[in-house]
């Protein structure tokens, strides 16, 4: 393997960079959402629509009708996961059986990896 | 859509140098990763709005969004990889579905964004990193190597973002319970690999690692030394405790194949 602490210093010590000039945007031990601290102020939640990138704070969208209020507190802590099944769209289903991160690695063994086809 | 950002020759690929065997090995496992990929693509999307809801630097934000772009790229890649060498039959054209992730239900929001970035950044994508570092390194095969380094040129950026964010909370002393979420984190990432390891002959061969493939004992040495040299490292520098993830199997059994051979 290349050397570890050549590895270290381009993911780990190259992240921790990225951020070093205090990019941080809270205030420490403060946990509030106030614009003083630097904190992204929320914007208008009070709407059910998605964010209008023209700024326009009218009425200018129109509500979706797809029976959900804005996919806030659906019940669920989970997004959807749908099935295994194969559809006719020419798209197949992925899913897993355990809750796990992704492991691009690819292994068979990997822990969260369930090997197409069974 | 090529797939790439870069053109990859894959009508060039050596296909027959594996063999039918080595083709079918190897093209799983890249079928298997473009479903990995596919995945990858849900659970950056899911980071993008945790991340966006807690708040963090705009560096971040901006680097696990792409991430969930690269990610569809990626999928592609493999798609075409596992097409060449299995036959556009043999691969799905395309694929739908989410990951289901840990949702540490007694987290707090911010501790699960926290949570969820680590799992999925500090360790997942840092170790694919590294393992695709030592893929590239044994690949000869030219169209192969571009394969590699075009996924690679991103999973960089996808492990450097999780210890950018790390090292936010970390210096707003924000770090919640993650000390002790580590041991089971790990298990969920590196366990299963390194036990199999011990527990499986070695498939390892050269010929099949010249067109971007890891036999069992290559990975499992690559997880081993990522777990014990980069990434236990990394927490301690930026202050988490490791020690109850140094007291796991998953790292005893990784610091047992970083261990020099003893002679007898």
């Amino acid at each position: 393997m290349k050397s570890g602490d050549r590895m270290f210093r381009v993911l780990v010590l190259g992240g921790i960079a990225l951020t070093a000039c205090g990019g941080a945007t809270t205030t420490p031990g403060n946990g509030t959402d106030s614009g003083s601290d630097g904190f992204p102020q929320e914007g208008p939640a009070q709407v059910d629509a998605f964010p209008s990138e023209t700024a326009q704070q009218v009425d200018a969208f129109v509500p979706f009708d797809a029976g959900q209020d804005a996919g806030q507190d659906t019940g669920s802590d989970v997004f959807p996961t749908e099935g295994p099944a194969m559809i006719d769209s020419g798209s197949t289903d992925v899913g897993q059986d355990v809750p796990c991160f992704p492991a691009e690695t690819a292994l068979a063994d990997a822990g969260c990896i369930t090997p197409q086809g069974d | 859509m090529s797939g790439a950002r870069r053109a990859i020759a894959w009508d060039q690929l050596d296909a027959r140098a594996l063999g039918p065997r080595g083709r079918a090995v190897v093209g799983a496992s890249w079928r298997e990763r473009m479903r990995q990929e596919h995945l990858a693509v849900g659970a950056f999307a899911l980071l993008a709005r945790e991340l966006a809801e807690e708040g963090c630097s705009s560096v971040v934000l901006s680097l696990v969004t792409r991430a969930a772009s690269d990610e569809v790229r990626h999928a592609e890649i493999c798609r075409m990889f596992a097409v060449a060498l299995l036959g556009e039959r043999e691969v799905p054209a395309r694929l739908r579905g989410l990951p289901r992730v840990p949702m540490h239900e007694d987290a707090t929001r911010p501790e699960r964004a926290l949570y969820h970035v680590v799992e999925m950044c500090c360790l997942s994508e840092t170790l694919t990193g590294v393992f695709f570092t030592e893929m590239i390194a044994r690949t000869t095969d030219p169209v192969a190597r571009e394969a590699v380094e075009s996924l690679l040129e991103d999973e960089i950026d996808h492990g450097r973002v999780g210890w950018a964010y790390l090292a936010e909370r970390a210096r707003e002393r924000r770090l919640g319970g993650l000390a002790k979420q580590l041991p089971a984190m790990l298990d969920r990432t590196f366990g299963q690999v390194l036990g199999a390891a011990v527990r499986k002959r070695a498939d390892d061969d050269a010929r099949l690692e010249r067109c971007a493939w890891l036999g069992t004992r290559a990975a499992a040495d690559v997880y081993a030394r990522t777990l014990v040299d980069v990434i236990l490292p990394g927490f301690e520098e930026l202050g988490v405790d490791v020690g109850p993830a140094r007291l796991t199997e998953t790292f005893a059994a990784a610091g047992a194949r970083c261990r020099p051979p003893t002679r007898s």
